[in-house]
């Protein structure tokens, strides 16, 4: 989904973009209009938690002092506003998440994209993470999870679509 | 985004870069610096042997000694012969104890040789003094010709043709040295590359990042090229510094001028060089940057 690699046959439509079709050159504009996180957080070790948010605004071509405002709010929107200028190895794993979604939401994406959010953390950081998820969502953003975690799965209560040896089962139902 | 707030943001990342992982950036710094100062202290050599020729040049000369019996009016009558020859600046008589004392002046060490004999053997002459350029190598053949027609004279000494073979040694060394610097420094090249691609790998993480939110290839290598002009420029003027404490040394060590010393290191390396060097420098950074961030091409990871 967010065009690392080019499908061999069918479609694939983000955001009304055809990523079958779309040049490498386009591949960066496509990627900003998405909000993406990771199971092992992504963050720029050497950046402090509000420049790594802040990043993602400065490559969309935001003015700076912008940049610094959004990204505070994105920051205080995930509960982080008292650490705003440490560094992401100072932070624990569910605060580093935490600050992945600030940055992954800060653009007012349409879509967010989650590849194994709660994968490096324990239960309840999980839950809180998920908590998070349900709020951008409720704000219009579509966000898309990728997990193994059935139990997870079971207390969202969201549409689910299986996957399985690489081709999708029938909605709602594990292959 | 601007160009300008771009170039502001590829400065500042560069910077915060050298604040981080400082090993890496001075390594290749000095690298360029060590290779830019040989060149540098090459251009000085060169630029000072050029310099003292073209002086030796400007003050061109033709010596026509005399024979001990000349009478006055011949001598007076080549003289003002010599002096209406075209490209003749002015023909100076030197008598046999103005080129005594010439002679124990330039050498101080055989200043007493002379008075051991009974006589002055040295023997008076006419110096010729050419106009500078071109017209002055017509000038001395013909000086040449029309003195050693005089019965007065004994030998006619005229030094162009060693003016000329310096010349050409140094036009060769000159072409020698820039082809042989184009390829010290292309194999420098290769290196510094290698040097800043161990920078790029160190950041491979951070330009996954960036490419993984979005950020354009320019975005991505644009601190990375800055860092290696900033480099590459860096290295050049250290180089420009280390060799004017080295020709200041030099001075030092042999006491002052005079010699060897006088004819290489005698004059600071000339703006023009100097900026080359800085400006080699920076093109070499900038290349080799380009070429060791092509690779973080391959830095990605796979997900959905």
């Amino acid at each position: 989904m967010l065009r690392q690699e080019r499908p061999t046959a069918g479609r694939i439509v983000v955001n009304g973009r055809d990523l079958s079709t779309l040049s490498d050159s386009k591949v960066p504009q496509h990627r900003r209009a998405l909000g993406v996180v990771f199971q092992d957080f992504k963050l720029i070790r050497r950046k402090t938690a509000l420049e790594n948010v802040a990043y993602v605004l400065n490559v969309a071509g935001i003015p700076r002092a912008e940049q610094k405002r959004r990204a505070y709010l994105a920051l205080r929107g995930v509960g982080l506003q008292h650490r705003l200028g440490v560094t992401p190895e100072v932070l624990s794993g569910g605060e580093q998440q935490r600050v992945a979604i600030a940055r992954a939401v800060v653009n007012d994406p349409e879509l967010l994209i989650a590849d194994e959010p709660t994968g490096n953390l324990d239960p309840d950081l999980a839950v809180e993470i998920m908590r998070l998820f349900r709020e951008v969502n409720a704000r219009g953003t579509t966000v898309v999870v990728a997990t193994h975690d059935r139990d997870l799965i079971a207390r969202m209560q969201r549409r689910t679509i299986y996957l399985e040896h690489g081709r999708l089962s029938p909605e709602g139902v594990p292959a | 985004m601007s160009a300008l707030a771009h170039l502001r943001y590829f400065v500042s990342d560069a910077a915060d870069e050298w604040k981080h992982a400082p090993g890496p950036n001075l390594l290749a710094t000095a690298t360029l610096a060590a290779v830019l100062f040989v060149g540098a202290v090459n251009l000085l050599a060169l630029s000072n042997v050029s310099g003292q020729v073209g002086r030796w040049k400007q003050d061109l000369r033709v010596s026509v000694y005399l024979a001990d019996d000349a009478e006055v009016v011949r001598t007076e009558e080549l003289r003002a012969r010599l002096a209406a020859i075209p490209g003749v600046a002015r023909v100076e008589s030197i008598d046999k104890d103005e080129a005594l004392r010439r002679f124990r002046a330039s050498f101080p060490e055989l200043a007493d040789v002379p008075a051991d004999l009974d006589a002055n053997p040295l023997p008076a002459s006419l110096e010729v003094i050419l106009e500078p350029g071109e017209r002055s190598r017509a000038a001395a053949a013909t000086i040449a010709e029309a003195a050693r027609g005089s019965p007065a004279v004994e030998e006619v000494r005229f030094d162009q043709a060693f003016l000329d073979r310096l010349d050409g040694i140094l036009g060769i060394a000159r072409w020698g040295g820039g082809a042989l610097g184009i390829v010290v420094l292309a194999a420098v090249g290769l290196v510094v590359a290698g040097v800043l691609r161990l920078a790029v790998h160190a950041r491979r993480d951070e330009i996954e990042i960036m490419r993984l939110v979005g950020a354009s290839p320019l975005f991505v290598r644009g601190p990375f090229l800055v860092a290696g002009l900033v480099q590459g420029g860096a290295g050049g003027l250290l180089a420009v510094f280390a060799t004017e404490a080295l020709r200041r040394a030099a001075f030092t060590y042999a006491g002052g001028g005079g010699g060897w010393t006088d004819l290489l290191l005698g004059r600071s390396l000339p703006w023009a060089p100097s900026v080359a060097v800085v400006a080699t420098g920076a093109v070499l950074g900038l290349t080799s940057a380009w070429f060791a961030v092509r690779e973080a091409r391959g830095y990605q990871s796979k997900m959905m």
